[in-house]
């Protein structure tokens, strides 16, 4: 394990788009969730100008339930980490350097692993950041600060990175099999923005949100704010079991899927 | 230390409509610098390919240090297939420490092989950055990486320059003369003459001969003769039993023998007939010839 580590760490060590995209990730998160309270405010005031009964201003910085709300945010977002991921494992076969590792020794199933322990690298890194984010935003924004409340609603973030990690084994199957990055996040945006909301309209109801994309959605629900109970509106506050148990099975069988192809195919 | 490296059995692999190889076995023992020979699609590179498992074969097996293949064994096995394959951004110092890491060996060894190919001035530069025989002779470094056990070459001198290609060869000599085995895979007869000691032909996938170089320069050695009365002589040549062929070339009469037979066996026979001969010399035949005797066959 601490061998593939070594051995990617060297291979994004030195790759300038590697670090150049992360860097527009992590300030894209910044400004997103720096940003998303001014946003918000100001929506609200645009409106009261025009309605009869105001709408009331929130926060939706305050602990606890800034967590929910900042991983329900972020997830908007996760294409961009995907882009990072799709860039390098498509180079694996680009720069034919898939062969290169193979041929010196490492095994099909280390190549996987070491593919996937960069997804995972990239899950903890997003999450470490949405934490930070969150800390100083809940800090600076709750009134009546206790330890016990910020971190009462953290499964939020456990919730976030789950969400992720599966995600980002859909990225990789898709990489993978298309082995071109351009083909991959082509393919990834259309299936996530056209098919599969257009197959979901034709589906009965019982079955939508079955589908990877939105079964991964599904995890973390749209936050209850105050702005929701306005309109009458009760989500669930909750991590639903079922749908932790959906994305297993698409995560299982992305990853198992990704594993075998790499196994039996020739690079 | 068991002698036979690498057993190939009944391997056979499909593309499509194309059997790239077809049921190919012969074995490479430790201390040969064996030749795959073969005209480009004949197979070399697919055979390869498999033994280094980035391609799968249909049927047959493979070992290699006499037991079914293990990807550490790859560790002591330096290969080069087809082009120079490594990441266009990274240095070829820092290239090669992937390798190193990959093959669990000691960063040490990076400049030291980096040396043996000439590139010790250039290691910081970036692969990208790499004229085609630098990046022929970077692969070169990485295969050496680990002192393998055994070097797979497949068209070491591809794309080379004449200097770069005798710099090559001098290397793998060097090489083999260190007791390392080399593969050779080469579509260039006089490049596995030179160098190799054993060799397999293939054609269309199909393994035509497998053995010892000098098995096929000794195939039918080829006797150049010549007496005051040609004419007299070929007659008798023609009842020898040993002697497969007989054709005029201008003044000198080339006679075929049979494999076990050479000079000397005809010289006796030729002077108890009462026949001296003013010319006699074997023509050693090159294994060009002989291999393209094998693929016009």
């Amino acid at each position: 394990m601490l061998k593939l580590i070594k051995i990617e760490f060297k291979k994004i060590l030195y790759y300038k788009t590697f670090w150049i995209l992360s860097s527009l990730f992590l300030l894209l998160l910044t400004l997103v969730t720096f940003g998303i309270q001014g946003i918000i405010d100001n929506i609200i005031n645009d409106s009261n100008l025009h309605s009869p009964i105001p709408i009331p201003k929130f926060s939706i910085y305050q602990f606890p339930d800034i967590w929910h709300n900042m991983s329900f945010l972020a997830g908007y977002f996760k294409i961009f980490l995907g882009v990072i991921l799709i860039i390098l494992i498509t180079n694996e076969y680009n720069f034919k350097t898939i062969r290169n590792n193979i041929i010196n020794g490492l095994s099909r199933t280390e190549f996987f692993f070491s593919k996937f322990l960069i997804l995972i690298l990239l899950a903890i890194f997003t999450v470490i950041v949405l934490i930070i984010a969150g800390l100083i935003l809940g800090y600076t924004n709750t009134i009546n600060f206790s330890f016990s409340i910020a971190t009462s609603q953290l499964h939020f973030i456990a919730a976030f990175f789950f969400e992720l990690i599966c995600y980002l084994s859909f990225v990789m199957f898709i990489s993978i099999f298309m082995k071109r990055s351009g083909l991959a996040i082509g393919f990834i945006l259309l299936y996530s923005y056209i098919l599969e909301p257009l197959i979901n309209y034709k589906l009965p109801s019982l079955l939508q949100g079955l589908l990877p994309i939105s079964a991964f959605g599904n995890i973390i629900q749209v936050p209850n704010t105050q702005l929701m109970r306005v309109f009458g509106y009760e989500f669930s506050k909750s991590i639903a079991t079922t749908d932790i148990l959906i994305a297993v099975v698409w995560l299982l069988l992305f990853s198992s899927i990704s594993w075998y192809k790499i196994y039996k195919s020739d690079l | 230390m068991k002698k036979i490296i690498l057993s190939i059995n009944n391997l056979s692999k499909r593309y499509g409509k194309i059997q790239a190889i077809d049921k190919i076995s012969f074995d490479v023992n430790r201390g040969q610098v064996f030749g795959i020979l073969g005209p480009n699609g004949s197979g070399k590179t697919t055979t390869l390919g498999i033994l280094l498992d980035v391609l799968k074969a249909d049927s047959g097996s493979f070992s290699w240090f006499g037991h079914t293949p293990h990807y550490t064994d790859r560790q002591k096995i330096g290969a080069i297939l087809e082009e120079p394959l490594f990441y266009p951004y990274l240095s070829a110092y820092r290239n090669l420490k992937i390798i190193a890491d990959i093959k669990e060996c000691d960063d040490e060894q990076i400049d030291k092989v980096l040396k043996t190919t000439g590139l010790l001035e250039r290691k910081h530069d970036k692969f990208k950055t790499y004229s085609y025989g630098m990046r022929q002779r970077l692969a070169i470094a990485g295969a050496l990486l680990n002192n393998p056990e055994v070097l797979i070459l497949d068209e070491p001198t591809n794309g080379l320059d004449p200097q770069g290609i005798a710099k090559i060869r001098k290397l793998i000599v060097e090489i083999s003369q260190k007791g390392i085995t080399v593969i050779l895979a080469s579509h260039l007869l006089d490049e596995v003459q030179k160098v190799c000691t054993n060799v397999a032909v293939l054609q269309k996938g199909k393994l035509l001969f497998s053995g010892h170089v000098d098995e096929i320069t000794n195939e039918g050695v080829l006797i150049e003769l010549k007496s005051n009365n040609n004419s007299t002589l070929i007659q008798i040549l023609e009842e020898i039993e040993f002697i497969k062929s007989v054709k005029k070339e201008g003044e000198i009469i080339i006679a075929k023998l049979t494999k076990g037979y050479d000079a000397e066996d005809i010289n006796k026979y030729l002077s108890q007939q009462g026949i001296f001969l003013s010319h006699l010399k074997t023509r050693k035949k090159s294994l060009e010839s002989y291999f393209l005797e094998l693929v016009t066959e």
